[in-house]
């Protein structure tokens, strides 16, 4: 009986020589990556492909029939150190879109135990996973993979640990426009949709808090580690002309009930406070509020955005949250002008800036915003 | 000693942490390192009254409404970066009132069929409830593993018996996200 999976899926194996068939409707480069620890190879042998035929132990064997690969594994023979082995297809030019199809079995003898066809339909990716034999609990599984990487081999192999691989930076999501109702969507401002309106409630917006929130990761990298102090503060300026300041640095804690109707909720200042920095905005007070800048800076550590990881969510109450992701930033520059919040005929806009600057001056000098500057510490 | 379920499992609260008084519910998951929209899995908690529906809106307590009485969510994350737990909710259970009967955990892939995601194509994705006080591990489904093609599942539920909270575990899969879950108990989606 064979069982069929689709992307995601996954099924056990009864049998311990297998062969994993692939044939694509389109010329193809199939491979296998024999992946040990934490999903990487360790030496040239572990990549099976048109090149190298089979490898040292004879344990995986490529064999190549017009545009039918197939790859016979003795999963009984691994050294005991192996955990999985992935089947990948690659495309020179295009996509595997112009494949047409791509059809996966694993055979034992003459019986298809598992069918694992990979959708192509409008797909951008160069270079595809299509499937991997891995080790769970003792049992030797398939499951159909079906993810890849639009830039071809050279981001496949690194994800296999055949270069020093980094983190691609995540896309965020387009924003969903707001329903009426409980909202399930999350708004995030991005280069196409950089800014949103707030929906004005009878009485005011009410509390409009703005979240900073970092993480450092963990890395053992050959760099080592670094700790970064990551501050959120922000520039208001009320309908009276008068101006100032709310950030840690310098004390200046501002204030909810009175001028500036901004408030900062405290300091963390190591990332591992649960939810971070809070930035509470009056909103009931929005109609004597002309502007507010959200900024945030590394106040200590080496300037590394991606380190950081870093988000700014703007709630208000009653709307989806607003969110938006500071990991693009640039490597030289410990100062980025997140959004500004903008009364806009006594509606709150929100603007994503997303723009960065290497101090306090050139960030108020770039908005206009006339204060004097100099040095100051927590 | 954590209980490892799959599909359909089940365990006993008062024989596994018979002294519990608070709870987290911990979803984790590793980031893509793929290309493609990220996953994007969420915790949610639907606290219920008579006839297993919410009281109010305002017990459905998810990534845009993260505190209710006696449960209180950490916050969303959007990507799985990170280790351990990405999304936590803490259960103080003499805080819940009296009128909420029920605490249904959920965990749903956001814009799962858009995304044309499912949890088997996440990697390393779980969801575990934990005995707060000695941080031991009460329950845990793999969804990579065992709830691979499915969307959306109900994870458990803590439900109060005889003057105690108990915990069933439901592991019961869902293809149509958070917004039916949310329908299904009450909400005003």
């Amino acid at each position: 009986m064979t069982v069929e999976l689709i992307p995601g899926a996954n099924a056990a194996l009864t049998a311990t020589d297998i062969v994993v068939k692939v044939a694509t409707g389109g010329a193809a480069d199939v491979s296998s990556f024999r992946l040990y620890d934490g999903g990487k190879t360790r030496i040239d042998e572990d990549f099976i492909f048109y090149g190298q035929k089979i490898n040292d132990d004879r344990t995986v064997e490529f064999l190549q029939n017009g545009n039918t690969t197939e790859f016979a594994v003795k999963l009984n023979l691994l050294n005991k150190d192996v955990q999985k082995i992935a089947f990948s297809a690659t495309v020179d030019s295009g996509t595997v879109a112009a494949l047409g199809f791509i059809k996966v079995s694993v055979n034992a003898g003459s019986e298809t135990l598992i069918s694992a066809d990979v959708p192509v339909d409008n797909r951008s990716e160069k270079a595809l996973i299509l499937g991997e034999l891995y080790l769970r609990n003792g049992q030797w599984k398939y499951r159909n993979v079906s993810q890849g990487f639009d830039g071809g081999l050279q981001p496949l192999a690194e994800h296999f640990g055949v270069e020093i691989a980094n983190d691609p930076t995540p896309t965020p999501a387009p924003a969903p426009s707001p329903a009426p109702a409980i909202n399930l969507s999350k708004v995030t401002l991005t280069k196409n949709s950089p800014s949103v309106s707030l929906t004005k409630r009878s009485g005011g917006y009410g509390l409009i808090k703005v979240n900073l929130n970092w993480t450092q990761k963990v890395k053992s990298g050959f760099f080592g580690s670094t700790n970064i102090d990551l501050d959120i503060g922000c520039f208001v300026r009320l309908k009276n002309g008068q101006k100032g300041v709310v950030q840690a640095l310098g004390n200046a804690f501002g204030d909810y009930e009175q001028a500036p109707f901004v408030k900062l909720t405290g300091d963390d200042r190591t990332g591992q406070s649960s939810d971070g920095e809070w930035l509470h905005i009056n909103g009931d007070q929005w109609a004597q509020l002309d502007e507010v800048l959200v900024y945030t800076f590394i106040y200590e550590g080496a300037v590394n955005w991606q380190e950081a990881n870093a988000s700014v969510t703007l709630h208000a109450p009653g709307q989806p949250p607003v969110e938006t992701f500071l990991t693009e930033g640039n490597k030289k520059m410990g100062m980025c002008a997140i959004a500004r919040l903008v009364n806009d005929n006594g509606n709150v806009k929100v603007e994503r800036l997303n723009s960065y600057h290497n101090g306090h001056s050139e960030l108020d000098k770039q908005y206009g915003w006339g204060f004097r500057w100099q040095r100051g510490s927590k | 000693m954590a209980v490892s379920l799959s599909k359909g499992g089940n365990v006993s609260l008062s024989k596994e942490a018979p002294a519990m008084t608070e709870c987290s519910v911990g979803l984790g998951w590793d980031d893509r390192s793929t290309d493609g929209a990220p996953f994007d899995l969420d915790a949610s908690v639907f606290m219920l009254g008579e006839g297993d529906k919410v009281r109010s809106d305002a017990d459905f307590i998810f990534y845009n409404n993260l505190k209710g009485e006696g449960v209180e969510h950490t916050g969303d994350n959007r990507t799985g970066e990170g280790d351990g737990d990405d999304e936590v909710i803490n259960v103080t259970f003499a805080s819940v009132p009296a009128d909420v009967k029920k605490l249904a955990f959920a965990v749903t892939i956001h814009e799962a069929e858009s995304r044309k995601q499912n949890f088997g194509q996440v990697s390393n994705a779980f969801i575990r409830i934990v005995d707060k006080s000695n941080k031991t591990e009460i329950a845990r489904y793999d969804l990579s593993e065992d709830y691979s093609t499915e969307t959306a599942m109900i994870m458990g539920e803590l439900y109060r018996h005889n003057n105690e909270w108990k915990f069933r575990a439901v592991g019961q899969g869902y293809n149509d996200g958070l917004g039916p879950l949310a329908r299904n108990y009450g909400v005003n989606v």
